[in-house]
């Protein structure tokens, strides 16, 4: 579904390399994890999949369905259903949660042929999706993100996600300022979204999150890289050991 | 015939300002004055469509439709100590009207129209009888190398309200608008100013407030491109105890246009408990765009709360990278953060129903 090959990425302002020679495939129906230690590129990742203008990609592709997205901006991206949940979403003032929505899903729709959303009709669609994962109703009537609280925020981002139907979700250390309580939640809210049609990136420092969405593959990314694929004990063991014995390997 | 601003003030044994003086130091007030302006006007009169209106075509008064409870008469205007001569001038070089609200009434509708090359001055007092709550929109129309002033003194009695909104739209000549506002006990005074793609505009307030639990609040937006320049010039002065203010500037600019917020507020030493804030906030589209900002605060009491803040910055791209993640072109996106980004200029109940759709306004200047 998602095929990386050989990338090779630098952050524009500072001229430097991040991303070196990284190699991943997703494949549909699958729930992929990236963990890695600080620093070791796995942000960046995400975010130069999803389109960031600030890193250039130096080599490599990245292919959708055996499409080079890398020529494509990050709303084309998006519409051909590329989703990242951001580490870090922003927080946009001014801005209706509920009629953003509807501006995303219907500019998606419009893509693909179909009819556009009226107003009533997506309300009916965004009441369905709230109920479906647990997120209060008053999200929408807020301005988006905006002095939503941290896990509000990852919770907004699953709403996006579950409103938007994408077939690759990366997940941006998605459990990152989570309480107990909010990390179930969103993680039963990811575990209604997975399906055979789509396939999700989970970026996470923590093996707990791996408890409640349960990994087909692990990936251990060191200094722009892929270095280990294991499955789930991978994380595990990673949780006991830390990262000290592969940095040690790779030095 | 024609005649230069700087004659009209030499008639009247006045001097117009210099670019020493703080208030007008990024007016160009050489250019300003030494143009030769027409004096021989025509005037015709004009259906307007409004239901209440009074509608000035250089500087005369043409026609005007006003409900019972609204009277006007001639008036002879007293303005309240300043430095700027301009407000004399205005009210010397026209006729001076009262305005008196004796009840609720709808909206009046004030048209100031301005034909090209022309000077024209406008001198009103509104005046709002206790107990009354009324609304003054105020529609500038100047036209090619056309000089408009006016002068406005806004009295507010014991427990009244008045709102002021401002229309100021693709005018290509230049404004000067002064406005003094005086509340009394429980008044609330509500302004708001609305400049889009205007060739050279300077909206001056002064607002006095005299008597507790009064409140002022002053919002403007102006959006301008190439060298389209609009400056706010306030002062709010709280001379009593239990009094409050608020201010929300927020700009726009692109290619050379220019922006000047320099907003004040005094709090003299009996004013205790006085509630004060002060923002101006500015996006620059490009590089060439010139924003000046200066929020002043002088407080001479020990027991108040004031803020001021000002930012200036370009488009937050995180905010647009965010949205075209999500599928929106980058356009939209920009269109959307910077609706965004206004959207709390209208917040108040009292201006969410006067503002423009700016939709073909952002298509021109992005």
């Amino acid at each position: 579904m998602l095929e990386i090959k050989n990338l090779e990425a630098k952050l524009i302002d500072e001229d430097l390399e991040i991303i070196k020679g990284f190699n991943l495939t997703l494949e549909k129906g699958k729930v992929h994890a990236i963990m890695g230690p600080n620093g070791s590129g796995k942000s960046t990742l995400s975010k130069i999949i999803a389109g960031d203008e600030n890193y250039e990609v130096t080599n490599g592709s990245v292919k959708l369905n055996n499409v080079n997205v890398l020529d494509y901006d990050a709303t084309q991206r998006a519409l051909e259903g590329i989703f990242l949940a951001f580490q870090y979403p922003v927080e946009i003032p001014g801005v209706n949660n509920a009629e953003f929505l509807r501006m995303a899903y219907n500019a998606k729709q419009k893509h693909h042929g179909k009819n556009e959303s009226d107003p009533l009709e997506f309300n009916e669609l965004l009441i369905e999706k709230v109920n479906q994962l647990n997120i209060p109703e008053e999200f929408l009537e807020r301005e988006l993100n905006y002095g939503f609280s941290g896990g509000e925020k990852k919770r907004n981002e699953i709403l996006q996600l579950a409103v938007l139907n994408p077939s690759v979700a990366i997940l941006d250390e998605t459990d990152s300022g989570l309480d107990i309580d909010a990390l179930k939640q969103v993680s039963e809210a990811v575990n209604k979204l997975k399906s055979e049609n789509n396939t999700f990136l989970l970026i996470t420092h923590y093996q707990r999150l791996l408890d409640y969405i349960e990994p087909d593959y692990v990936h251990i990314m060191i200094d722009g890289k892929i270095v280990q694929t294991g499955n789930k004990e991978l994380a595990k063991e990673l949780d006991m050991k830390g990262y000290d014995h592969l940095l040690s390997t790779k030095a | 015939m024609t005649i230069t601003i700087d004659k009209l003030f030499e008639l009247q044994q006045l001097t117009g300002p210099s670019e020493k003086d703080e208030d007008w130091l990024y007016y160009d007030i050489n250019k300003l004055t030494s143009q030769n302006y027409k004096t021989n006007i025509e005037s015709k009169e004009k259906q307007i469509s409004y239901d209440f209106y009074i509608y000035f075509l250089n500087g005369k008064l043409i026609n005007h439709k006003l409900p019972d409870n609204v009277t006007i008469t001639h008036h002879k205007i007293s303005p309240r100590k300043t430095k700027n001569n301009f407000i004399h001038l205005a009210i010397a070089n026209s006729e001076s009207y009262k305005i008196k609200f004796i009840e609720n009434s709808n909206p009046i509708h004030l048209i100031y129209e301005s034909t090209s090359e022309t000077f024209t001055s406008h001198s009103i007092e509104i005046e709002c009888s206790e107990h009354t709550s009324n609304e003054i929109q105020r529609h500038f129309i100047s036209q090619n190398n056309a000089c408009l002033t006016s002068y406005m003194n806004v009295i507010l009695n014991k427990n009244s309200k008045i709102t002021v909104c401002d229309f100021n739209e693709n005018n290509q000549g230049k404004i000067l608008d002064f406005v003094d506002g005086s509340l009394d006990e429980n008044c609330n005074f509500f302004s708001i100013n609305q400049t889009y793609l205007s060739h050279n505009s300077r909206f001056q307030n002064r607002i006095f407030i005299n008597g507790e639990n009064s409140n002022a609040t002053l919002h403007g937006l102006a959006i301008n491109e190439r060298k389209q320049a609009c400056y706010y010039n306030t002062h709010i002065y709280h001379d009593t105890e239990n009094s409050e203010s608020h201010q929300l500037f927020k700009s726009m600019v692109k290619e050379d246009a220019i922006l000047e917020y320099n907003g004040k507020v005094t709090v003299c030493p009996k004013a205790q408990l006085t509630n004060s804030y002060q923002l101006n906030q500015n996006i620059l589209l490009d590089e060439y765009a010139n924003v000046y900002s200066r929020p002043q605060l002088f407080i001479d009491a020990d027991d108040v709360r004031c803020t001021h803040g000002s930012t200036t910055g370009d488009i937050n791209e995180h905010e647009v990278l965010y949205l075209m993640s999500r599928g929106l072109d980058r356009l939209s996106s920009r269109k959307i953060v910077l609706n965004g980004f206004i959207e709390e200029i209208f917040n108040k109940e009292e201006f969410q129903k006067h503002q423009k759709n700016i939709h073909s306004i952002l298509n021109q200047i992005l």
